[in-house]
Formats: C-alpha cells, sequence, structure tokens
C-alpha cells in the first residue's frame, strides 16, 4: 500500500450558509481482518482503524466506532451544516496508536 | 529450580499487583486484541447487548439503505443510510449501526452523531462473510430504537471479521 495513513478529504468548493454538505473523507489503511484457523479466531493485535472523529470549527459533530468489517482504506462520507467559514477536520485512530489528520477548508457562501 | 526470587519477594510483588493483572497493561497502542474486538455471537446477542430489552421498532418508513441486491466482492460493499430525522436539539437520531447479519461479529460501524451533522447519513464500504441481510438500527434522541433491513446477495465472500 502506497503511503499508509494518509489522508484525503473532499467537500464541496462552496456551500451555501445552512445548507447541509457532505464531506468524504477516506484513510490508506490495512484495516486487518480477523484471521481464522479451524474455525476459529487467531489471538494477536489487529490493526485496524477503530475511531474516528469529525469536528467543524472546533466542535466535535460526528464520531464513528468502525470494526474490523469495514473494508480496506476506510472511507466515510459524513454530513455537515455548513454555517460559517472554517477548517473541517478528521482524525482517524488506530489500534496501534496510529492518529492521522486531515482538514480541509469549508467555504461558506 | 533456581531461587531467583523467594517466597517472600513473590509474596511481596503478589500485593503490589505485579503478578497476574498486572503484568499485561492495557495500553492504548494494543486494543487490536480478540478480547477487545466485539465477540463472536448471533446478530440477536449483539442487539441484546447494545439495546437491551429497549423494544426495537419498525423503522423501515423512516430508514434507506441504499445498497447493491448482488455484491460481488464481499470485501467491499458499498451501502449509503439515511435516516429521515429534523436533527434538531430535541429531536435527531443519536447513533446509527450499521450490523450484517451473518458476519461471526455483527456489529460493522457505530455512528454516533450531533444536531450540527444536520442530517442523519452515512456512506461507506462493508465486508460481508455472506448474503444475508443487513441491518441498520437508527437510536433517537428520545430513545426510540428503529430498525430497518436489506437482503444482499455476496457472490464471493469477504472473509469478515
Amino acid at each position: 500500500m502506497a503511503d499508509p495513513g494518509r489522508v484525503k478529504l473532499a467537500v464541496p468548493a462552496s456551500v451555501r450558509r445552512g445548507t447541509v454538505a457532505r464531506l468524504r473523507a477516506l484513510v490508506l489503511h490495512p484495516q486487518e481482518r480477523v484471521e481464522r484457523q479451524g474455525g476459529r479466531s487467531v489471538e494477536r493485535n489487529y490493526r485496524f482503524v477503530n475511531r474516528v472523529v469529525v469536528t467543524y470549527l472546533g466542535r466535535d459533530i460526528v464520531e464513528l466506532e468502525p470494526s474490523t468489517a469495514i473494508s480496506e482504506n476506510p472511507s466515510f462520507t459524513i454530513p455537515f451544516r455548513a454555517t460559517e467559514t472554517g477548517p473541517l477536520k478528521v482524525t482517524f485512530f488506530d489500534t496501534h496508536g496510529g492518529r492521522f489528520e486531515g482538514t480541509a477548508e469549508v467555504k461558506v457562501a | 529450580m533456581s531461587r531467583g526470587l523467594t517466597r517472600r519477594a513473590w509474596l511481596g510483588l503478589a500485593t503490589l499487583g505485579v503478578v497476574g493483572a498486572g503484568v499485561r497493561p492495557r495500553i492504548a497502542a494494543a486494543q487490536g486484541h480478540l478480547a477487545n474486538l466485539a465477540p463472536e455471537e448471533p446478530i440477536a446477542a449483539t442487539l441484546r447487548r447494545l439495546f437491551a430489552d429497549r423494544p426495537i421498532k419498525d423503522g423501515a418508513a423512516l430508514i434507506a439503505i441504499e445498497m447493491p441486491l448482488i455484491a460481488e466482492d464481499g470485501g467491499s460493499v458499498p451501502i449509503a443510510v439515511e435516516v429521515k430525522s429534523p436533527m434538531t436539539p430535541e429531536s435527531h437520531v443519536k447513533a446509527i449501526y450499521i450490523l450484517a447479519e451473518k458476519n461471526p461479529r455483527p456489529l460493522n460501524v457505530k455512528m454516533s452523531l450531533t444536531p450540527a451533522a444536520g442530517q442523519a447519513f452515512v456512506a461507506t464500504n462493508l465486508r460481508l462473510a455472506d448474503s444475508g441481510p443487513v441491518r441498520v438500527v437508527a437510536e433517537m434522541s428520545d430513545g426510540t430504537v428503529l430498525m430497518a433491513a436489506r437482503e444482499v446477495r455476496v457472490t464471493v465472500a469477504g472473509c469478515a471479521a
């Protein structure tokens, strides 16, 4: 995987004040699945994104708790109500202590 | 047998909590062990664990699930969920759960929302172990729990979690 931990965000170029827009957030990450042997799960410290926090203008608006049953390179489309021009930040946390961040600037017209 | 530690020393360590639980500290960087994952269980047990005895009502009128009827690759099945809600502080969707009935660990993802989201929507890609229903549960701010489902046929299993 090229450049694991890279975060890509997509927001509309400009949003009308008060309307709801959608953010697409993706992180390059293996999102390991649980291995099975003889019908039983193999014990080890699986590496996957288990928490995603989305903040807009410094306030938490959405939080996600993905499991290993989310596909590799997890991506989420998340709504937000555009009230002011400012930063929309997404932080992905994984089970090995990894923390991957991305920020997009929301332009409110 | 070597006598590296006397009986007295062992007792001392035990009282300090070094022996036993103390040797396995739970640090933030080791959350991926099976003990920290949701248990392998049927979906009924997951629903009971999440919502206890709260009644789960039919949410088909309020929950829209967009998914392909046939998923060629169970390793990545797109889903989009929208729950109709005014998303005001008085009345909003608090959480959306996506569960795959045929996965050994049914909960794919939990999303917690605030009214600032403006809409109760989420889209992502799921791993599905087998053909079967994908269920979406919405927990409303007044405590109501609603559920809807979509049947998906999986051609190649995603060996999901």
